[in-house]
């Protein structure tokens, strides 16, 4: 178990590492820069950009860049921001915190996806288990801000013609009057949305499982042993079905985290896919490199977290 | 079974979409191009006084910015209605706000509407600013903020010809010398921070000699080492310029604003990590004062009671929402979380479904402006005759008409018909595509096999029109011409691209293109958009160097210098016609500025420089 651990970890520090030049090199040759949004500026002379070229660090050669940059990452200095020249720690952690509010609301509403799965399974080929099928493949296939942009149009309409707002239009909350209530009341539609992705994807792939393992042989003799149907249910067929989830909730660590880009955009959530957005609009490296960075972390975790999960989970499974 | 599964199915999915059908309603058509693009919306630049500048490329062909232009534009406004010449100083008078009667413009100060002393005002802004301080950044936003709490330029915006003129808010009086070189104005009475120390003469000259210092990185230095050769404070009412050259504009161009010297002066300049003052001023000259600004949601500024530059506001507080989709931002309107927003043609119709709002239309001093350009490397392109055709074979009307809802007016050379320097004879190349035909023939063209030859029997090749993917108005364009052009021999391949790969195409060899479509927003001044042509391939993309424009430039630098109004004008009328005859581009139309407006608001009125020009002091609530 040890020297399990001490492989995998070895490996997951290579895998960032490549991880990280590889970005760097596709960030730095993308085209387009920091400066150049300047040099597109008549008031702005050349001595000025060069002067902050200099000053961000991107007169250097790129493999100078990548040094000091990593240099300082060891030091826990993840660098400045360019656009708003504070630290990148503090811009991400802050963004990593907002988006976290949402993708856990939405991850706790998207658990409601298990029980769905294992009803439409054990309903197999009834309305009740179509409809779920129908319903997912559906609103699997509407973009989900498409879906959010809808409401907020029905919600400001009924708040212009019946003069009552069911919802906010978007925010974390109502400025100057920030409680928990009035948080949950602005998380209930973001983390609905941010939920739709969780729902299709547990319910569709319990209900495979499920139905994997009712004709398993041990499930039919546990039956016929006599044993209550509950009782199957509970300790043959769920338990069995329900182990590969865990890899799902492996993935879903850096998701909690990561931000969900384009329903935070409209939903106008100050969190990690919003700073993304708009770091990536102006190349803003250092915060495109500590998101990278944050996020490679939470997903080479989340796989270490899962692998080990299964361990403890399925007997089947031993680490040497 | 299966039949029933089959009918399951079918009714499930019918309902699905009936009830999506229902929920979309009449509103869906708004709601797509957002997103993402939104937010490279504020790449277009309003600098920090637009006065200075020349045109700004705009992201945003279409895009109406009202607030964020008008009082980027105008750090300082105010209506001054008895002059339109205060520009034209003739050497050594005085202009003395108190004695000369004709350039006296306090009695037409707008005076603020009754209303209700307090509220607070909601407005959105599509991206966070970058930062407050004032010589740092080059963003329209926080431009756009830093005008709320710092005043003090000595240049203003003329409400009614739009152009600059002496700021009488802050100078009582200018002293221009005979040679036009030195500059000296006095400060009004009773000017003071907001901690009720008087603003100062000094703190004109240490702000000016921060912002110069190299180590400091003022982003627009150039403004300053361009045209002035110093500021001084002989005393402390006096602030004395001295310029380098006699250039009209050179003063305005500086747009010097003050800071405290008394609480700066010691502290770090441009790290926000050790000067709390960058981010968070206690003490500011401007009408309203900072409250908190959390990043990425909102920034809330509050009433400065000591305001003496402008009135202090009417409202209680205004607080800017970070709402980075346009779709949202006209919901919020809509549904009363925002009061004011800018809007685009794609938006109009939604938004004039709001009851409890209307939309203002007015066509800005600040034109955003719309055109084809050609690149002159490609020798085919360097034939007038042909540049001629294709601009016939341009439907400008039909543009207007349907890519832009007619949002929008003609333009024929830089200067737009919004400007008080516009010439109405400037050459017009109405859409005539018989006309464009005999103009090819004419000069030797001819059609054979569907492909258009010149006179040496030389097939013009396919060729390349660029433009920015994420602006449906380009794509239009593109698709338009590529139509019309067809007509004439010439097959277009269309090239959408991210906006700053886009830029790079443009700008660095090879330039591998033909046609590029793009947008300038213009400032108050057209006679400074010579830097444009003069700014090699970064403003010139494509690359327009002809026996005209060399004339052109000419006249350009004599305009520059020429402090009659009415013989400025006939030389802008000049430039216009020469530029519209050389064909530089194939200019195609102007957006008309738009805002949605709360109707529970008293505004300022309308002028070219929208509602806001006021920073929002004579706002008030019904």
């Amino acid at each position: 178990m040890k020297r399990f651990l001490i492989r995998r970890i070895i490996q997951s520090l290579l895998l960032l590492f490549a991880v990280m030049v590889i970005s760097f090199i596709l960030m730095h040759t993308a085209p387009g820069g920091p400066l150049r949004l300047l040099a597109e500026d008549p008031r702005m002379s050349p001595i000025t950009i060069s002067n902050i070229e200099e000053r961000l660090g991107l007169h250097e050669p790129l493999p100078v860049q990548f040094v000091k940059w990593i240099w300082g990452v060891v030091r826990l200095d993840f660098g400045n921001s360019f656009i708003w020249g504070e630290p990148v720690i503090v811009l991400v952690w802050d963004a990593a915190i907002n988006s976290l509010w949402l993708t856990l609301g939405g991850t706790i509403l998207g658990l409601l996806g298990i029980p769905i799965g294992v009803y439409a399974a054990r309903h197999r080929g009834k309305l009740s288990d179509n409809l779920i099928r129908v319903l997912t493949v559906v609103l699997n296939a509407i973009p989900h801000w498409w879906l959010g942009l809808l409401v907020i149009i029905m919600v400001s309409n009924f708040a212009a013609d019946g003069g009552v707002k069911l919802l906010p239009l978007g925010g974390m909350y109502t400025f100057g009057q920030d409680s928990l209530l009035d948080r949950l009341w602005h998380m209930i539609l973001p983390s609905f949305l941010v939920a739709l992705s969780y729902i299709i994807a547990f319910s569709r792939f319990v209900r495979s499982q499920t139905l994997e393992v009712i004709n398993q042989d041990y499930v039919r003799t546990a039956r016929a042993k006599g044993m209550a149907e509950k009782v199957v249910n509970r300790a043959h067929v769920m338990r069995n079905s329900l182990i590969p989830l865990i890899t799902i909730f492996g993935g879903l660590l850096p998701s909690l985290f990561g931000g969900i880009v384009l329903v935070e955009s409209i939903l106008s959530w100050p969190g990690m896919g919003t700073l993304f957005i708009r770091a990536a609009f102006e190349r803003d490296y250092p915060i495109l490199m500590g998101i990278i960075l944050f996020l490679s972390i939470l997903i080479i975790l989340g796989n270490l977290l899962a692998d080990l999960a299964y361990g403890v989970v399925d007997p089947r499974v031993r680490y040497n | 079974m299966t039949k029933l599964k089959k009918l399951h199915l079918t009714l499930v999915a019918l309902l699905i979409l009936a009830s999506l059908l229902a929920a979309c309603g009449d509103s869906t058509t708004t709601t797509a191009p957002t997103t993402a693009a939104s937010t490279t919306a504020a790449i277009s630049n309003t600098a920090g006084s637009a006065i200075s500048t020349t045109a700004a490329i705009s992201n945003t062909a279409g895009s109406a910015i009202s607030t964020t232009v008008a009082t980027a534009a105008t750090k300082t406004a105010a209506i001054i209605t008895t002059t339109t010449t205060a520009t034209s100083a003739v050497p050594g008078e005085i202009y003395d706000a108190g004695g000369i009667s004709y350039l006296d413009p306090r009695p037409n100060y707008q005076k603020a509407p009754a209303g209700n002393k307090g509220g607070n005002l909601n407005l959105a802004a599509a991206s966070d600013a970058k930062s407050l301080h004032p010589y740092l950044t080059t963003d329209a936003t926080s431009t756009d903020w830093q005008g709320f709490i710092y005043s003090g330029s000595f240049y203003d915006v003329d409400l009614k010809s739009g152009t600059p003129t002496v700021n009488f808010r802050v100078a009582d009086a200018l002293k221009v010398s005979a040679d036009k070189l030195t500059y000296t104005f006095t400060l009004k009475d009773g000017l003071k921070w907001s901690d009720g120390k008087p603003i100062t003469s000094a703190d004109y000259e240490w702000t000016y000699k921060q912002a110069l210092d190299p180590a400091n990185n003022y982003p627009y230095v150039k403004d300053f080492t361009d045209v002035l050769e110093s500021v001084t404070a002989p005393d402390a009412k006096t602030v004395v310029f001295k310029l380098k050259v006699a250039d009209l504009y050179g003063i305005a161009k500086t747009g010097l604003v003050p800071l405290p010297k008394h609480i700066w002066e010691g502290k770090n300049w441009g790290d926000a990590t050790q000067n709390a003052e960058i981010n968070s001023p206690t003490v500011v000259s401007g009408p309203w004062k900072l409250k908190e600004w959390k990043r990425g949601q909102y920034i809330t500024f509050v009433r400065n009671d000591n305001s003496t530059i402008w009135p202090v506001p009417q409202l209680e507080s205004v607080t800017v929402q970070i709402v980075s989709s346009r779709t949202v931002q006209v919901q919020k309107l809509k549904a009363g979380e925002l009061d004011a927003i800018d809007l685009n043609a794609t938006e109009y119709d939604e938004a004039k479904k709001a009851t409890n709002a209307s939309v203002l239309e007015y066509f800005s001093f600040q034109a955003s402006w719309s055109f084809i350009g050609f690149n002159f490397r490609r020798s085919y392109l360097q034939d007038l005759e042909l540049r001629k055709a294709l601009a016939y074979a341009t439907p400008q009307k039909d543009i207007v008409d349907k890519l832009v809802l007619g949002l929008g007016q003609a333009i024929y050379s830089s200067v737009p018909q919004s400007s008080g320097l516009y010439n109405p004879q400037t050459p017009k190349y109405e859409y005539n595509i018989e006309k464009a035909k005999s103009t090819l023939t004419a000069a030797g063209y001819k059609v054979e096999g569907g492909k258009l030859k010149d006179k040496a029997g030389n097939e013009i090749p396919k060729l390349k029109i660029l433009f920015n993917s994420d602006n449906k108005v380009r794509e239009g364009i593109a698709t338009v011409v590529q139509q019309s052009y067809k007509e004439l021999g010439i097959e277009l391949e269309i090239v959408p691209l991210e906006f700053q790969t886009y830029l790079e195409k443009l700008q660095k060899d090879p330039f591998d293109y033909d046609f590029y479509v793009l947008g300038w927003r213009s400032t108050v001044t057209p006679e400074t958009f010579d830097q444009v042509w003069k700014g090699g391939p970064s403003l010139n993309m494509g690359a327009w160097d002809t026996a005209v424009s060399k004339q052109v430039l000419d006249l350009y630098s004599k305009a520059n210098q020429e402090f009659d109004v009415a013989k400025r004008k006939e030389i802008m009328g000049q430039i216009q016609v020469l530029t519209a005859q050389d064909l530089p581009y194939v200019f195609i139309y102007q957006a008309k500025n738009l805002s949605g407006i709360s109707n529970k608001l008293v505004t300022s009125p309308t002028t070219g420089l929208g509602v806001s020009y006021n920073v929002y002091t004579d706002w008030s609530l019904k």
